[in-house]
């Protein structure tokens, strides 16, 4: 599967026999790599987490060596230039890199300002920067961004500006390092219609890493597997993600649709080549299916009890909350959560979910109505006693984790309870940590952890206070696609044992696969509440919440279209009907 | 935020960063000289005045003056019962109105009232011109000017760097703040080690967060082209303009009579 360069074409960037081994490490980060990437490509790298991605990009600008030492086998061109041989300086000239934090790489108080950085560095005079700086703006979208601050700007904006920050430089290349691991879907797929544009229009050549298998279907033209610091496939995302076994080899994140029929496939229902990828190319295979039987199809009841049967743990009434000098971030919220929920709070950003779930442990106070948890009302207890019944697992781990071993991070939060005994506390930290899985880390430094277990050491440390809720904000967010399915693996575990969860997730197939209930959030109330087959159906809905159907509830929406009535939202959910419908079909016709 | 730049185009916006440093230090400078407190009061008037015309939100302001308060009243008390009469020049100065503690000890004379006020104008006038200038000054133009101060521009570019980050670090603050009473940590209570403890919980992430976010801006530099050229162009070079150069003669106008004033002997007590 090998892509030959065709030589009558410039190769951009080339790797000759390259091999890269950090300092003081014991491994090759790289190995042996071979790449040619010509003029107006757009390529894309993906691996899981620690394969190598972002050290074959960094090599691309000459970050390795300059910035990061360490021992280097075979040669690195960028636009014919050998980074080894120029200085960073040099390469910055042709190669624009941009990082997955966007904060830190804006460093002036004003957009035009912060654009106009590189420019000024390397010296053009003050014609050629205001007009590069006005071209960049304009190919980022940023027009009348100008005079903005950056600390007032989403994080998709952010990025552009990171993006016209390099632009105004003029280089020859871009590369992008998982610039959309942060951002919503939203910016997300502004942010690659922008690339496609660079690279039809101005003949850019785009190298980006990312975890985005749907975006990088309809926008790579060509994507390179690194496993274990080897390029282990390199060719066009057709032909990658037709092979699911092999990407679930490597570690990476395909098309939901794609993993669905390869899924079917797999259960024994005849799927014929070319594999469908996208929902266009799904809808008359899987019709196809469900042709001539259509009164077989299992009718599909949410076995989930409605909240009014459960005991309410969380009541809101009529919550308002307005922030110091703003508009209102909640407006007249009312809401009963039950225990043992398994509920998915979506919205775009800004609509207020994290300020709503940041009432529950009493993080925020209400600012109009009132907010009961477990018969407390929040306005009377303070958090240290609200936080026992509800847990709050924040995105970054890393802005909790402080202690040198995983045993004493969880012990942190026990020994804030009054009453609680060296055993009692020791079998309770055990316990958690059990419970994520991470038993035998006991010892462990946190920071030599991984992403995804240190994520799951945050969840541990608030689990060990033995909270009845969980809320966990973006639970799979900057984990590649095994982090992310062991995460909710373990939410699940915890939501099968007892627990109340409310995931707060921008990613809709995630709140269709795993939630028995979806909370809609639009503009500070609540736009919509039901089971994940009342929400996900109605694509007005979504579209006015500013939501995106997810795959799986959009194929069923074509296929009733078609006289086909699924009404089913989740993947397993998907392949349980098409497998009873296949036996059905195979009793028939015996 | 309180230090962050407010882009707008009032006449605060329009004059130029050196202008407006030669402003900030004369309104200091001002305020020092006097000890009645009339004159600290007609700076910060003045520098109120300002705020309103150039139409920037006063709830920066009002947040500071909050934040301040207890500040305000332990200086006020502590001036006003730490003065004898006799160090007061005038007579009403010399008033006594009571005692604090028997045999004379501590007296509060209306000098001292007086003199605490102007303590509390002083700080005022210094909380105000600061934020004045940061309100309406791009980082970028302290940067120049400094420049053409002949400040090295690495020095002067740590610091309006320092400058950009305190909003994002001011964020990150607060999201370190929520995860940790989020389990329980209780900043507020507890004997010293416990406190200790809770206190490293939201230090040692925020080091450590700091320690990687200038990683980053390192390389961010890096792929900038910082450092490459010698010759550093501004996007906007600064220009004194006839606005400029009329703010500065009022300024030296009004400094001049404050500076006659004061070697009159007005303003004492």
């Amino acid at each position: 599967m090998m892509q030959q360069p065709n030589p009558n074409e410039r190769l951009q960037v080339v790797f000759e026999d390259v091999t890269y081994r950090y300092p003081r490490g014991t491994d090759d980060v790289l190995r042996r790599v071979e790449l040619g990437i010509r003029e107006n490509e757009f390529v894309a790298v993906v691996g899981r987490t620690g394969a190598g991605k972002t050290t074959l990009l960094s090599m691309v600008n000459g970050l390795i060596p300059h910035f990061f030492e360490g021992e280097i086998g075979g040669r690195v061109l960028s636009a014919g230039i050998d980074t080894q041989r120029s200085p960073a300086t040099t390469m910055a000239r042709v190669v624009g890199m941009v990082f997955q934090d966007a904060e830190t790489q804006i460093l002036a108080t004003t957009v035009e300002k912060d654009v106009a950085f590189g420019p000024s560095n390397i010296g053009q005079d003050a014609e050629t920067m205001k007009r590069n700086i006005a071209t960049a703006l304009e190919r980022t979208d940023l027009c009348g961004y100008e005079r903005r601050s950056p600390s007032g700007l989403s994080g998709g904006e952010k990025q552009r500006v990171a993006i016209a920050g390099v632009l105004a430089m003029e280089p020859r290349i871009l590369v992008l390092d998982e610039p959309t691991s942060e951002l919503d879907p939203e910016a997300s797929a502004h942010l690659f219609t922008l690339c496609d544009k660079l690279c039809a229009e101005q003949r850019m050549t785009l190298l980006l890493a990312s975890h985005e298998a749907e975006r990088l279907l309809d926008h790579a033209k060509r994507i390179i597997v690194i496993d274990e610091g080897k390029v282990c496939w390199d060719g066009n995302p057709r032909s990658l993600y037709s092979d699911i076994s092999a990407c679930r080899h490597s570690g990476i994140s395909v098309p939901v649709i794609a993993e669905l029929m390869w899924n079917l496939r797999q259960r024994g229902i005849r799927i014929d080549d070319p594999i469908p990828l996208t929902l266009d190319e799904a809808v008359p295979v899987v019709a196809g299916l469900f042709s001539g039987s259509k009164r077989n199809i299992p009718s599909i009841t949410s076995s989930a009890p409605r909240p009014a049967q459960r005991r309410v743990l969380i009541d809101v009434r009529n919550l308002s909350h307005h922030y110091n000098g703003t508009r209102d971030a909640l407006n007249g919220v009312d809401l009963q959560i039950g225990r043992g929920e398994f509920i998915a709070l979506v919205g775009k950003n800004g609509a207020g979910k994290t300020t709503l779930a940041k009432h529950f442990n009493g993080l925020l106070k209400p600012t109009g109505g009132k907010v009961i948890v477990g018969g407390r009302d929040t306005n009377r207890y303070s958090i240290g006693i609200l936080s026992k019944t509800v847990g709050y697992v924040f995105q970054n781990p890393d802005h909790q984790i402080f202690c040198p071993s995983v045993r004493e991070e969880v012990e942190f939060g026990l020994r804030t309870i009054e009453g609680l005994t060296e055993s009692e506390i020791a079998s309770r930290t055990t316990e958690a940590l059990r419970a994520v899985g991470l038993e035998d880390r006991l010892a462990r430094h946190p920071f030599t952890l991984g992403k995804g277990e240190r994520q799951k050491l945050a969840v541990a440390s608030v689990l060990a206070r033995a909270p009845e809720v969980l809320v966990i904000d973006e639970p799979t967010t900057g984990l590649d696609m095994e982090g992310g399915r062991a995460m909710m693996a373990m939410i699940r575990r915890l939501h099968r044992d007892g627990h109340t969860i409310i995931v707060i997730t921008h990613d809709m197939q995630l709140a269709a696969d795993h939630a028995e209930r979806v909370i809609v959030l639009s503009h500070g109330s609540v736009l919509a509440d039901g089971t994940p087959e009342e929400i996900f159906l109605q694509p007005d809905l979504l579209c006015r919440a500013g939501l995106t159907t997810p795959p799986v509830a959009a194929l069923s929406l074509a296929l009733q279209a078609k006289g086909i009535d699924l009404r089913c939202v989740a993947m397993n959910r998907f392949e349980e009907i098409a497998d009873m419908q296949h036996n059905a079909g195979a009793e028939n016709a015996r | 935020m309180l230090v962050d730049y407010v882009p707008s185009e009032s006449f605060l916006h329009r004059l130029d960063v050196r202008t407006k440093l030669v402003w900030f230090c004369s309104c200091i400078v001002a305020v020092f000289l006097f000890d009645q407190p009339v004159y600290a009061a007609a700076v910060l008037a003045l520098l109120l005045t300002a705020l309103l015309l150039s139409g920037l939100p006063s709830h920066g302001v009002k947040r500071v003056s909050l934040m301040l308060l207890p500040v305000f009243v332990i200086l006020f008390l502590v001036t006003v019962f730490s003065h004898e009469p006799r160090e007061f020049k005038d007579a009403f100065s010399q008033t006594v109105i009571l005692f604090l503690f028997p045999d004379r000890v501590a007296p509060l004379t209306v000098g001292g009232i007086l003199l605490g006020i102007t303590i509390c104008l002083r700080i005022m006038v210094m909380v105000l011109a600061s934020l004045l200038l940061t309100l309406t000054t791009p980082v970028d133009d302290l940067l120049q000017a400094s420049q053409r101060m002949h400040v090295p521009y690495v020095v002067a570019f740590i610091v309006t760097t320092a400058i950009r980050f305190i909003p994002t670090m001011e964020q990150k603050a607060t999201m370190v703040l929520d995860a940790q009473r989020s389990r329980g940590a209780d900043l507020d209570s507890g004997g010293l080690i416990k406190r200790i403890r809770v206190f490293s919980s939201v230090l040692v992430p925020m080091i450590i967060d700091s320690i990687r976010m200038s990683e980053n801006l390192a390389m961010a530099l890096l792929n900038r082209g910082f450092g490459s050229s010698r010759r550093i162009v501004f996007l906007d070079e600064i220009h004194m303009k006839r606005r400029d150069y009329i703010a500065l003669a009022t300024n030296f106008l009004l400094l001049a009579i404050v500076v006659v004033l004061y070697f009159q002997s007005f303003g004492r007590l």
